[in-house]
């Protein structure tokens, strides 16, 4: 630089940043740091600085590169950050420009989770026949999750909604960070306490949270000893944690979980209904049945015209009592001719009979039968009985036959 | 722990789905049937009331620290 010329700011730091852009061994840096002073810009970029034990770094993700980080990024965080040194002119700084970042040792972390998985899996604790129904319509419902978290409000809302009779157990745990895996576990421990028919874990939340908790080894192990059914609801669509293994239903969100977890009450009144329905009918059929048969006995002769139960005994008794009436007078006429002609044969043998032939009795006047001469007096006085009367006479002679 | 709600759905509703089929078999004599059916009907009225109880109070959320 001659005498007489200088820099003016901007062309200084413009100086600068060509000489650094230059520099291809800063176009790609892989540098470990851990992260301090991260701000989260609505604009979706971030800015931080990463430091060591010595040193700082100011650090800038745009949008772009920020929504594809894997993990909750946050201050204290341990990472490895890629990318490129350059000038920010403006401020007269460097900085290095990060397009991926992921939490150091996270390699390390995968493979030591995919051994654990491994393990647990051998020990059958993932095994399919290990897993229980969720039971249908339970009276208790238990829910380990983030106090305050959307997902806790959505799983009590949904559970209201379609089975307000369930009782619900609320069991609040950390569910990231440090901390979490004991807390889980502290919060499973309080569960077995209670009769549940069913044990939700769940968190909810966004894509770049941090399952780590989910993947603790004896938190697992506790969960897989649990009494009730486990249905898991961690929240992530594409990894599966240890804790979705080893539980006995799995499930994406907060509202699946509860949908899971819950008969629907208006499919409960439809099944009543239909209950009520067939067996109505059922019994309907019955009677209209037994209907059928009484109709079908009740069109019998003798219910519909009574009478034609006794009319053949009314006529029965009518022709034997004239079969009687018959018979009595048959009887009575028989007897009755048979006195008469008796009578008859009486009177022709009576003496008085004779008189009506034209024959005549002779008396004397006490009565005594003149049979003969001998028997009486001229001069007597003598009675002759005929058929109508007696005529008094006196006898004036009398004679014997020669050969009397 | 103690429970309040006596009502188990489960077996109520399985109790009733075998009174329903009972009666739809036919072989049972009409005093029976009606029996069963008044049996039918109580339960249904028992687990609408219990819904629509547990409604009308939104059942406890227990917190549990």
């Amino acid at each position: 630089m001659k005498s007489g010329e200088f820099y003016t700011v901007t062309s200084l730091n413009r100086h600068i940043k060509e000489i650094l852009d230059g520099e291809v061994s800063l176009r790609l840096v892989k540098l470990k740091g851990e992260v301090s002073n991260l701000k989260k810009y609505p604009s979706g970029h971030f800015y931080f600085t990463l430091k060591d034990e010595n040193s700082v770094i100011s650090a800038v993700m745009f949008y772009n590169d920020a929504i594809r980080i894997g993990f909750n990024m946050k201050d204290g965080d341990e990472v490895l950050a890629y990318g490129s040194v350059s000038v920010y002119p403006q401020r007269g700084s460097y900085q290095i420009y990060v397009s991926e970042i992921e939490l150091f040792g996270q390699g390390a972390l995968l493979v030591e989770l995919e051994k654990l998985k491994q393990k647990l899996k051998a020990e059958g604790l993932f095994d399919e026949n290990r897993k229980r129904p969720i039971v249908s319509y339970p009276e208790s419902i238990g829910i380990i999750s983030a106090s305050g978290s959307a997902a806790i409000e959505d799983m009590i809302k949904n559970i209201h909604r379609r089975y307000p009779i369930a009782r619900i157990y609320f069991f609040p745990s950390l569910v990231q960070g440090s901390a979490a895996p004991k807390d889980l576990l502290r919060a499973f421990e309080l569960t077995k306490s209670y009769d549940l028919s069913t044990l939700i874990i769940g968190r909810g939340g966004g894509a770049s949270e941090d399952l780590n908790a989910f993947n603790d080894e004896v938190l697992v192990r506790a969960l897989a000893t649990s009494r009730a059914p486990i249905i898991s609801a961690i929240g992530h669509e594409i990894d599966f944690t240890l804790v979705d293994y080893v539980a006995d239903r799995r499930v994406s969100t907060p509202t699946g979980a509860a949908e899971l977890a819950t008969p629907d009450k208006r499919e409960i009144y439809e099944t009543l209904n239909e209950n009520l329905e067939r067996m109505s009918l059922a019994l309907q059929n019955k009677v209209h049945t037994l209907k059928e048969r009484l109709n079908l006995l009740a069109k019998r002769a003798f219910f519909i015209d009574p009478k034609s139960i006794y009319e053949n005994k009314v006529r029965d008794v009518r022709e034997y009592r004239v079969r009687l009436v018959n018979a009595m007078q048959n009887s009575y006429l028989i007897a009755s001719h048979e006195v008469r002609s008796s009578k008859q044969r009486l009177e022709a043998l009576s003496p008085f009979g004779v008189l009506k032939r034209g024959y005549s009795i002779m008396t004397d006047e006490s009565g005594k039968v003149i049979d003969s001469v001998n028997k009486v007096e001229t001069g007597q006085n003598v009675l002759t009985n005929v058929k109508d009367g007696i005529i008094m006479s006196r006898v004036t002679a009398k004679e014997s036959k020669k050969n009397g | 722990m103690a429970k309040e709600n006596e009502i188990n759905f489960e077996k109520m509703l399985a109790r009733l789905e075998e009174i329903v089929a009972t009666i739809e078999s036919k072989t049972l004599p009409l005093d029976e049937s009606i029996a069963l059916y008044q049996e039918g009907k109580s339960i249904i009225k028992t687990l609408e009331e219990a819904l629509k109880d547990a409604e009308g109070k939104i059942a406890d959320i227990l917190k549990v620290e």
